[in-house]
């Protein structure tokens, strides 16, 4: 009986959507966290031949064949690149991006740069190596400018330090206003496919994408409506707490819906094996 | 009475059989573009009973209708329903849906769908929760099969491809990414399937085969997918009528086999 195993799969598609609401509702004040979201695909059809005999069938609506399936699979999880909301705060070093784009960090590992990763959680820190100061991230991730180096902040004065629209950072040394270094944003075509989630809150860009579908801001027309970078401010998570909640209800009830029809299933394979006895 | 048993054998078949109909729906209440299906059952054609070697006249000689005799169940059909299922707002920016155009009488079954490029068939789908392909940047669906573009005629052209522009525009272009020479009249459509009661469902919430109409009727929703048309209580209905179903055919069976052994038992003490 095929329906237990359907149900069966039904069960685990419920179980995973259940296990992304849970993740998305957990990092509903996590700072620039993406929602994700599951997709499902209805499994391939068993056909059942029939004689073409069925033609002749008075009432008969559909050609010869009888298809049944086998039940629900989880297609992949996606995220949802949706502007958050953006906070205001009061720390310097906080920066969000209002439209489509993403601060870049080194990631590291032991000490030589492996890649880069891209991050809408802009609520930077200072990183201290050896005797020298760099804007990290949460993770302790460089944060890069447009020639793709760690922002070194040493002996400037935070307090003091401002950032434009454009992502250029200036901040005082000694009372005197300097140029520092510009952010490196960038403009991911397609983050939902080019993109991959790489740790917290980081994405890393798929292997063999051209190199043109992640651009700086700075070769971006205006019409294609470059992202601005707003100091003081942090963009929030965007999962929509209300939608996650009506979601998770309507899982847990499928689920159980599920294992009804596998009890139902079960039952019946109970009755045929009291047919005799019992 | 033996013929009572397969009867009643035919009975539990077709209801488990129903009963994986059903719980396929359940299992898929949550599928994007998916609908539903239905069970149809039909009985047994009857089977007309003649008394042969009468003992008047032989074999053949004046035959004699006893009747009619039914044989029993089976799952002829099973049915998708077509009906409209309900839409949602979508994060996705490439998220579509379709909305089909008003029923006609002589026409009852007419549905527009999204043509996929499924292997080198094309294909159906109500799912338009499309993506864009890593590399190609072609349109493609959440299962990585091509969407097909279709020409002012509603008609799928199956070498070309959609791209998708960094803007979120489309460029219309043959499979290896050059400009396509029709692009002009090109477009991300619809296709209307004649009778959708003569497609096969696939898998994956496609459809394949079906007669292409000559013109499309369905309308694309930008921002919404189309959720499964799956109605739970309707299941959960369906699923409690099966299993009764099936108990009830338990149950024949089982007074069929002790009226049987009565039968074996004449004569004992």
């Amino acid at each position: 009986m095929r329906s237990l195993s359907t149900a069966a799969s039904g069960m685990a598609a419920q179980q995973t959507r259940l296990d992304t609401i849970g993740h998305n509702l957990a990092n509903v004040n996590t700072t620039g966290f993406k929602a994700q979201n599951v997709q499902f695909k209805d499994m391939l059809y068993a056909q059942f031949q029939q004689k073409p005999l069925v033609d002749d069938i008075p009432g008969r609506v559909s050609g010869p064949g009888l298809s049944i399936g086998h039940g629900v699979l989880v297609n992949g999880i996606g995220n949802s690149f949706a502007q958050g909301q953006l906070q205001s705060t009061t720390l310097p070093l906080d920066f969000a991006l209002e439209g489509d784009g993403f601060f870049t960090v080194g990631i590291f590992e032991n000490g030589v740069q492996v890649g880069e990763g891209f991050t809408r959680a802009g609520a930077f820190k200072i990183g201290m190596d050896g005797q020298d100061a760099y804007l990290v991230d949460g993770q302790g991730n460089p944060v890069l400018d447009n020639q793709r180096n760690p922002i070194n902040l040493t002996g400037l004065d935070i307090d003091s330090l401002q950032v434009d629209q454009r992502g250029n950072i200036q901040a005082r040394r000694g009372g005197v206003l300097e140029d520092v270094a510009t952010l490196s944003v960038v403009r991911v075509d397609n983050p939902e496919t080019n993109l991959r989630p790489q740790g917290v809150n980081t994405f890393a860009a798929v292997e063999g994408i051209p190199p043109n579908a992640i651009r700086l801001i700075t070769a971006l027309t205006p019409a294609e409506q470059p992202p601005q970078v707003r100091q003081y401010m942090v963009e929030m998570s965007n999962v929509d707490m209300a939608k996650s909640m009506t979601d998770m209800i309507v899982a847990q009830r499928l689920y159980s819906m599920n294992a009804r029809s596998m009890q139902t299933a079960d039952q019946m394979m109970g009755m045929a094996n009291n047919l005799r006895n019992g | 009475m033996i013929r009572g048993l397969y009867i009643a054998t035919s009975g539990l078949l077709s209801n488990q059989r129903m009963q994986d109909v059903v719980s396929n729906n359940i299992a898929n209440a949550n599928t994007v573009g998916f609908k539903t299906d239905t069970g149809v059952f039909r009985s047994f054609p009857e089977e007309l009973l003649t008394r042969i070697n009468d003992s008047q006249g032989g074999v053949g000689a004046d035959r004699k209708t006893l009747g009619q005799l039914p044989s029993g169940t089976t799952l002829e059909e099973v049915l998708p329903r077509f009906i409209q299922g309900g839409l949602a707002d979508s994060d996705n920016p490439h998220a579509r849906a379709v909305v089909d155009g008003p029923p006609t009488a002589d026409e009852p079954f007419r549905r527009s769908y999204f043509p996929v490029s499924v292997g080198n068939q094309t294909m159906y789908t109500r799912d338009g929760d499309f993506k864009v392909q890593a590399l190609t940047n072609f349109l493609v669906t959440t299962g990585g099969d091509v969407v097909l573009p279709t020409n002012a005629n509603g008609q799928p052209v199956a070498d070309a491809r959609i791209r998708v522009r960094p803007d979120g525009q489309y460029d219309f272009v043959t499979q290896q990414g050059q400009p396509h020479p029709n692009a002009a009249q090109l477009q991300l459509g619809v296709v209307d399937i004649v009778d959708s009661t003569q497609m096969q469902k696939y898998g994956e919430t496609y459809f394949s085969g079906g007669e292409v109409a000559a013109q499309s009727t369905g309308v694309i929703q930008q921002g919404k997918i189309e959720q499964s048309n799956v109605d739970l209580a309707q299941s959960m209905v369906s699923m409690i009528s099966v299993s009764r179903m099936y108990e009830a055919n338990q149950r024949m069976i089982r007074t069929l086999d002790s009226t049987l052994e009565k039968a074996t038992s004449v004569g004992r003490l």
